[in-house]
């Protein structure tokens, strides 16, 4: 797929190149927008602007890099950029910035349908945000291992690895404490 | 905070139990696998557990799509771009033949002052040689020539035909006037 593409870039033609990488990445992206910024809007205009940032900087690809890794990387900044947006006084380093937009973000979960299913995206919201985005994108992603690691631009391991502590972390969460139990 | 107990000398197992939930042990693996667990209580309860927590958040996480008019959008936001851009490039263009055009200019006003110039003096040597030459009977020039201010009237003839020469050129607007310079 990415190797016609690749092909057109070489030779030139970066607005044929365009009209079939659209078509090629736009889910992949708009999935990796959606796992980052958690909203489905917000992911699709996020998904916009990152192919204008490709169309523009489509002419300067070099394919150093796999044209995936970096179309992917594009999206990521571009969701960065759009959470800096939207709390310009915190830092994305910030590891209590950070902790203090879990707890928001899991008591902006509201209550729906399923209890159950809300406990466990208010759960899935405690987690760190790496552990966060690779769950998310995993299932957005069919359960596919390879597809996020492509998109987070991470080892197959190192995604294993965050999923595997992710779901044991929320099963560990999920228990009913001994209080719970004896109530 | 309390996971279904798993005996400690298990822990090997748990990225086993991970990857059979997930579908990545080959057929030995998870055969071996599976007797473990048929003969283990504690990580028969863990991998119930970590498959429910799984199946959990697959169906919890929402599996959205992109809206419809996505690529509409899209495209209509390049197309935005690409006038843009062309009318970058028309003006880029523009001025680059300006900029052609002044230099090609000033490079032949340069050479048609030097032209100019060289014309001048020759023509007022050959001017001299010939009035050196005049027939002895003709007293007026031949008085002016032969008094005192000999040097004075040559440099006059001189002036003249140089001041004729700038003109000429002021006529065929050889020289460049700073109305250009406004672009």
């Amino acid at each position: 797929m990415d190797t016609g593409i690749e092909q057109l870039l070489a030779e030139g033609r970066h607005a044929r190149a365009f009209d079939e990488l659209v078509p090629a990445f736009r889910d992949r992206v708009f999935r990796l927008a959606h796992s980052i910024l958690r909203d489905r809007a917000a992911a699709e205009d996020a998904a916009q602007e990152t192919f204008v940032r490709i169309w523009k900087a489509l002419p300067g690809f070099d394919g150093r890099a796999a044209l995936g890794t970096w179309i992917y990387a594009i999206t990521r900044n571009t969701c960065l950029m759009e959470i800096r947006k939207r709390r310009p006084a915190v830092s994305l380093d910030d590891p209590d910035a950070d902790e203090a937009h879990h707890v928001a973000a899991a008591a902006s979960v509201g209550p729906g349908a399923d209890p159950e299913r809300d406990n466990l995206l208010r759960l899935l919201e405690t987690l760190p945000r790496n552990q966060q985005e690779a769950v998310r994108l995993f299932y957005l992603e069919d359960r596919s291992y390879v597809a996020v690691a492509e998109s987070l631009g991470m080892p197959l391991g190192t995604v294993k690895n965050l999923l595997h502590r992710a779901r044991k972390r929320l099963m560990e969460l999920a228990q009913p404490t001994h209080e719970e139990r004896a109530a | 905070m309390n996971a279904p107990l798993k005996p400690s000398a298990c822990e090997q197992h748990e990225h086993g139990i991970a990857d059979l939930v997930d579908g990545l042990l080959s057929e030995t693996d998870a055969h071996r696998l599976r007797m473990h667990l048929a003969a283990c209580a504690g990580c028969r309860a863990w991998h119930a557990e970590y498959a429910a927590t799984n199946e959990a958040l697959g169906s919890a996480l929402p599996q959205s799509a992109l809206s419809p008019g996505f690529d509409a959008a899209l495209k209509s936001r390049v197309q935005a771009l690409q006038a843009a851009n062309g009318r970058d490039a028309r003006r880029a263009a523009a001025d680059s033949e300006h900029d052609a055009l002044l230099a090609n200019l000033r490079r032949y006003t340069g050479r048609n002052a030097v032209l100019g110039a060289l014309a001048g003096a020759l023509t007022a040597c050959v001017l001299m040689f010939l009035l050196q030459r005049v027939p002895q009977h003709d007293s007026v020039v031949q008085s002016a020539l032969q008094g005192t201010d000999k040097a004075l009237v040559l440099g006059g003839i001189g002036a003249v035909i140089a001041l004729g020469v700038i003109a000429w050129s002021l006529s065929r607007s050889a020289i460049v006037t700073p109305r250009f310079a406004r672009w």
